[in-house]
Formats: C-alpha cells, sequence, structure tokens
C-alpha cells in the first residue's frame, strides 16, 4: 500500500475562499490540467468566474466521476445530481464551460435541452424569462417557412 | 401592481446570456424539429439551430405527409456546415431514394454518424446507398431496417469504428457480406430476428475489439416437423454459423436462444466473454454438444466470464487457465450444483465468483439437483478465490450445502456477499430471510479474513433477461 500522499491543488474562488482539492479529481478540467502542465498552478489557481457554491457543486461532480462506481451506478447518480434549480443550472454551466469539464457540460447542456423538449415556444419563454422580441409579422413568418416543425 | 413589475425585471433570462458556443451545445441534444422551435423563443435564438452539429428527423411517416418530406428537404439543402450526426427515423418510408439523396447530402458534409431507423417491416428491402460505404468521414452507423441488401464496392467503410445493426429478416447474401470487409472496425454489434433464409455469418475485422450479437426467434425455425415416415429422424434445421476473422477481439457478448456454431479463426486474444442461451430446449438439439465444446474451447482464455446455459455438461469445458472472474446465471432447474465443482477444477487463477440464480421456476424435477463435493479440494479455493457473490439465494437444501462447502473451502476468502431472493414464495418453503442471515453466519469459514454481508436482493424483471 502506497504512504505517498496524494497531490492537492488549490483552487480560490470569486468570492475569496479556499479549496483544496486532490489533483486527480481536479484533472478532469482541461483548464486546470493545461495549467498544470504549463506549470502555472503552484500556487492557488485563481477562479475569478467562480462562486464557491458553484465550484462545490462541480467538485462534487468531479469527486464522483473520479471513483470507479461502474456505469449504471454513476448514471443514476447523475440523474439525480442535476436536479438544481434553473439559476443553479445555468451557473454549472458557465463553470463545466470555463473550467473545460466536457462530461458536466454535455449533463447540463442535456438537462436545459430536455426542460424544452416537448413544449411549446411559449412555455419555454415561460420556464426560462425570455422575452419575446419579434413583431407578431416576424414571428408569423418563421413559423410559416417551418411549418411541420410547429404542428 | 407596481412591485409585480419590478419582480418581472429582477427576474433575468439568464439563459440568453450564455455564450453562442454553450447555445448551440444545448441545441445540439434536441431533435431538429424541436430545435426549430427554438428559433422564435427570441432574435437571440433564431441562427442557434442552424449550427447545431446534429441533424436528427424523425416523422410517423413520409407517405401523407408532405410536410415532413418537405422540412428535411429545405434543411438539407439550406446547409452548407458540417455534420456530425444525422439521424433519420420513419416507420413508413415509401420512397427510398428521396431518403437516399438526404445521406449523401450528410456524406458530401462530412457526417461522421449516421443513425438509421425504418422500423421492422420486412415488406421494405433498404438498400445501402454506395455513398455510405465509400464515405471517408464515417466512423459510427447504426442501422435499424428489415430485410437489407447491398451491392457494396471495394474497399469499403474506411473510416467506420462502430456499427450496430438491427435487423429484421435479413438474406444471407447480406450477412455475409455487410461484416467481411471493415479495415479499422472496432465495436460490431449485430441484433437480428433472424428467418429461416441466414444461415452462415461471416465477419471478418482486423481491428475488431468487441463482437456483440444478439438473434432471437430463432428457435421457432428451428425445427421442421417430422415426415409421416417414421424411421426418418426429425429434419433439425441447420444452426447458424458465424466465421469470425478478428485477430484482436477482446470482448464476445453473445445472446441468442439456440446455440449456433461459431468458428473463430484464432480467439487467442478475447479477454472477456458473455454468454446467454436463453432457450430452455436448446440442448436437446443433437448438435448442442459440438457447438456448445467448441464455444467454450474458443473462449478458454478469457479472464472473465459470464454463462447463462441450461444442460451445460462437464465435458463441454476446457480448462480455463486465465480465467480471474466467474459468473454462472441459472434458472432454478438448471443443473448448477452438478457444472459449479467442474468449473472450480478447471479454473486454478479463480478470484472472483458470481452465483446468479433467477427467481422464475420452470417446474422441473428439482430434486435431481444434488451438490456433489468435489474430491480434492480445488486449487482456486485453496490459494485464489477471494470474493464470492450469491444472488437469488433461497435456502434449498442443496443450495446450502454448496455454500457451506464454499465458506469452509475457501481458505483466501475475503468477502462473501449474500442477496436473498426477493420472492417472498419462493423463500418462505425453505425459511425465513432472518434464518437464513443466521444459517450462514452459523457456517465454519476456512478463512480467517471472510467477512459474510448480506444486501437486499434486486427484483428482476422479467424484461431485464
Amino acid at each position: 500500500m502506497s504512504t505517498e500522499t496524494k497531490k492537492k491543488l488549490v483552487l480560490h474562488t470569486s468570492d475569496n475562499e479556499t479549496f483544496e482539492i486532490e489533483e486527480a479529481v481536479v484533472l478532469q478540467s482541461q483548464a486546470i490540467k493545461h495549467m498544470v502542465e504549463d506549470e502555472c498552478a503552484d500556487n492557488a489557481i485563481p477562479l475569478p468566474n467562480v462562486t464557491s457554491k458553484t465550484l462545490s457543486k462541480v467538485i462534487e461532480y468531479c469527486k464522483k466521476h473520479a471513483e470507479d462506481s461502474g456505469e449504471e451506478a454513476l448514471k443514476a447518480w447523475d440523474a439525480d445530481f442535476i436536479k438544481f434549480d434553473t439559476d443553479t443550472l445555468y451557473d454549472v454551466i458557465m463553470a463545466a464551460n470555463y473550467l473545460n469539464i466536457k462530461s458536466l457540460l454535455d449533463l447540463t447542456c442535456q438537462r436545459v435541452a430536455d426542460m424544452c423538449k416537448g413544449k411549446t415556444p411559449e412555455e419555454i419563454r415561460r420556464t426560462f424569462n425570455i422575452k419575446n422580441d419579434f413583431s407578431p409579422e416576424e414571428e408569423e413568418a418563421v413559423r410559416r417557412e417551418n411549418q411541420w416543425a410547429f404542428e | 401592481m407596481d412591485s409585480h413589475s419590478k419582480l418581472q425585471d429582477r427576474v433575468k433570462d439568464r439563459i440568453s446570456e450564455l455564450p453562442d458556443r454553450v447555445l448551440i451545445h444545448i441545441v445540439s441534444f434536441l431533435a431538429t424539429k424541436y430545435a426549430v422551435r427554438i428559433s422564435i423563443l427570441s432574435k437571440r435564438w433564431k441562427g442557434i439551430w442552424a449550427f447545431s452539429p446534429n441533424l436528427d428527423f424523425f416523422g410517423i411517416s413520409m407517405r401523407n405527409k408532405a410536410g415532413f418530406v418537405d422540412f428535411v428537404e429545405r434543411v438539407l439543402t439550406s446547409r452548407d456546415l458540417d455534420i456530425q450526426k444525422f439521424r433519420f427515423e420513419c416507420f413508413n418510408v415509401g420512397d427510398f431514394s428521396r431518403v437516399d439523396s438526404w445521406i449523401r447530402t450528410a456524406v458530401r458534409l462530412n457526417v461522421v454518424e449516421v443513425d438509421l431507423n425504418f422500423g421492422c417491416d420486412r415488406r421494405q428491402v433498404y438498400e445501402l446507398p454506395d455513398s455510405l460505404f465509400i464515405c471517408e468521414s464515417l466512423k459510427v452507423l447504426k442501422v435499424v431496417a428489415g430485410c437489407i441488401t447491398f451491392d457494396p464496392p471495394s474497399p469499403r467503410f474506411p473510416s467506420l469504428k462502430v456499427l450496430n445493426a438491427c435487423l429484421y429478416q435479413p438474406n444471407n447474401e447480406s450477412m455475409e457480406k455487410l461484416f467481411s470487409c471493415c479495415p479499422v472496425l472496432e465495436d460490431l454489434s449485430l441484433r437480428a430476428d433472424i428467418g429461416d433464409a441466414v444461415l452462415n455469418f461471416k465477419v471478418s475485422a482486423p481491428e475488431l475489439k468487441t463482437f456483440r450479437v444478439d438473434l432471437f426467434n430463432a428457435y421457432k425455425n428451428a425445427y421442421e416437423y417430422p415426415s409421416d415416415d417414421e424411421d426418418e429422424a426429425p429434419d433439425y434445421i441447420d444452426v447458424y454459423n458465424f466465421f469470425i476473422n478478428a485477430p484482436k477481439l477482446e470482448t464476445l457478448d453473445i445472446h441468442t436462444d439456440i446455440l449456433s456454431n461459431f468458428f473463430f479463426e484464432n480467439s487467442e486474444s478475447l479477454v472477456k466473454a458473455n454468454i446467454d442461451l436463453t432457450h430452455h430446449d436448446s440442448s436437446e438439439r443433437p448438435t448442442f454438444a459440438k457447438s456448445a465444446t467448441a464455444l467454450m474451447a474458443a473462449v478458454s482464455n478469457v479472464k472473465d466470464l459470464s454463462l447463462s446455459a441450461d444442460c451445460f455438461k462437464a465435458r463441454y469445458l476446457p480448462a480455463f487457465d486465465n480465467l480471474s472472474k466467474l459468473e454462472l446465471v441459472f434458472q432454478d432447474c438448471h443443473h448448477l450444483e452438478l457444472l459449479l465443482p467442474e468449473f472450480l477444477n478447471r479454473s486454478p487463477k479463480l478470484e472472483s465468483l458470481i452465483i446468479n440464480r433467477f427467481d422464475f421456476t420452470c417446474g422441473e424435477h428439482t430434486n435431481d439437483r444434488r451438490w456433489s463435493q468435489p474430491k480434492k479440494v480445488p486449487i482456486c479455493l485453496l490459494s485464489q478465490l477471494k470474493t464470492i457473490t450469491l444472488k437469488g439465494v433461497r435456502g434449498a437444501p442443496e443450495e446450502m450445502k454448496m455454500a457451506k462447502y464454499l465458506l469452509m473451502a475457501g481458505k483466501v476468502l475475503e468477502t462473501v456477499t449474500v442477496s436473498i431472493t426477493t420472492d417472498r414464495d419462493l423463500l418462505s418453503v425453505y425459511s425465513t430471510e432472518k434464518g437464513l442471515q443466521k444459517t450462514f453466519c452459523s457456517f465454519q469459514k476456512g478463512s480467517k479474513t471472510c467477512v459474510v454481508k448480506f444486501v437486499k436482493g434486486k427484483v428482476r424483471r422479467f424484461l431485464d433477461y
């Protein structure tokens, strides 16, 4: 059994909190991986675009995915994990994009897509608070162009 | 009203603030029909869907639904961006030449993955277009179709790494040719509702690592009715033959209701095999012994084997010199107690054993099964076997004799996990959950480090089969 202590990396969030995480977990972020490879990660890695609340969620995901739990178990865990409110969902999407964690970005974007499936445009607007800035004529034109899609 | 409008202002449309790249990624998960609906959410979203790398069309029928055909036509003719994935699903196609022209467009736009689902109507014979065979960018092809034919140009599938075919009553010629020339194929799955037209499957793929075959309904075609002449033996149709030339094959997954003949050019690279023979009476066929022995010999090198088969006899089994993990899946009436000692004797390196018993009784003579204790303790029990998992335990006498022996003879056991059957009726014939736990804990343990754990059984639904 190896007595070597696992190397840890220090992450510094936008709201001035620090997280000390095992390197293996954090390296799922391609962005951080490149920093480590370029040897820019000896001190704390600053993450000016990520709050501690969001980073906690991201780390929770990375920790689970660094374990070897088996595909089915991991899928079930993901399905449970992703049940956040839309605000947190946006924050995690932005963080996954910024940190370049492909599997987390896929999971969160798929979640947004699933929230759109089968809904009318008006229902989707309500879900995400999107303001319709088309004039009635413009909207009608788009609908007519791809009529079948709106049936 | 004033506070209400203030609330509206505060609730922001954050999603539209995400960068283009992310919005496009979101839309890429949507079928094209839904992606297009997104285009009228707001001006921000109007152009986004056209950048989706994936095109995914599904429609019930092409015949009377001109709208659907026009939609697909317009999307494809106006597209000039490369396509990552092209998916098309329609069970009532009518005119395949339309579909082929769309596929040609996708090929021209360097499509990487093509997924076609035409349903299982045998009357619709689909001819795979040449453009797919010679497409340089194509890495993944999935096809669900009735009978398929083709006249493939050579060389074919220059970049194809993954091929999934789900076919209904395919013809013999296509099964001999489709998989026989795939230079870089790594993963092949064939699922087929087999009629009586196909006899031979030829797989020749120098880079193939995983081969999965799932044949169903073979059984119903397997027996011809005996002729009026009583002296004549019943006319069994030949089993199906697989000729496999895949020198790098690592994983073999067979799920079929009657056992076919598998001929391997060589199978030394195999590491993992999963063999599931679902039909009960397949062992009554005269060719079964020969086929079973040959298949076992072909997988004799594997490290990981999972076997579900009735009436497998000891003489079918070769030496399993490398076998480290073994799973045996048995129904109530199968002769597990006779087969297990033989497996143990032939697997000197076995480290992990899983015995998975179905909660499904077929009503056969369960009294015939008797645990026969090996005369000499198998080598693996003395020095290798570390974990045993027993699933679907119900406490029948012969079953408990077997468990007792394993615990006593296993000198290096570390963990024995017991999962008691979820079928309360079956359990109550022999014992109770608490009673079983007590019995297990009372067994003498041959290994000082052995721990017995009890876990909740998962209810196995019939469809999980």
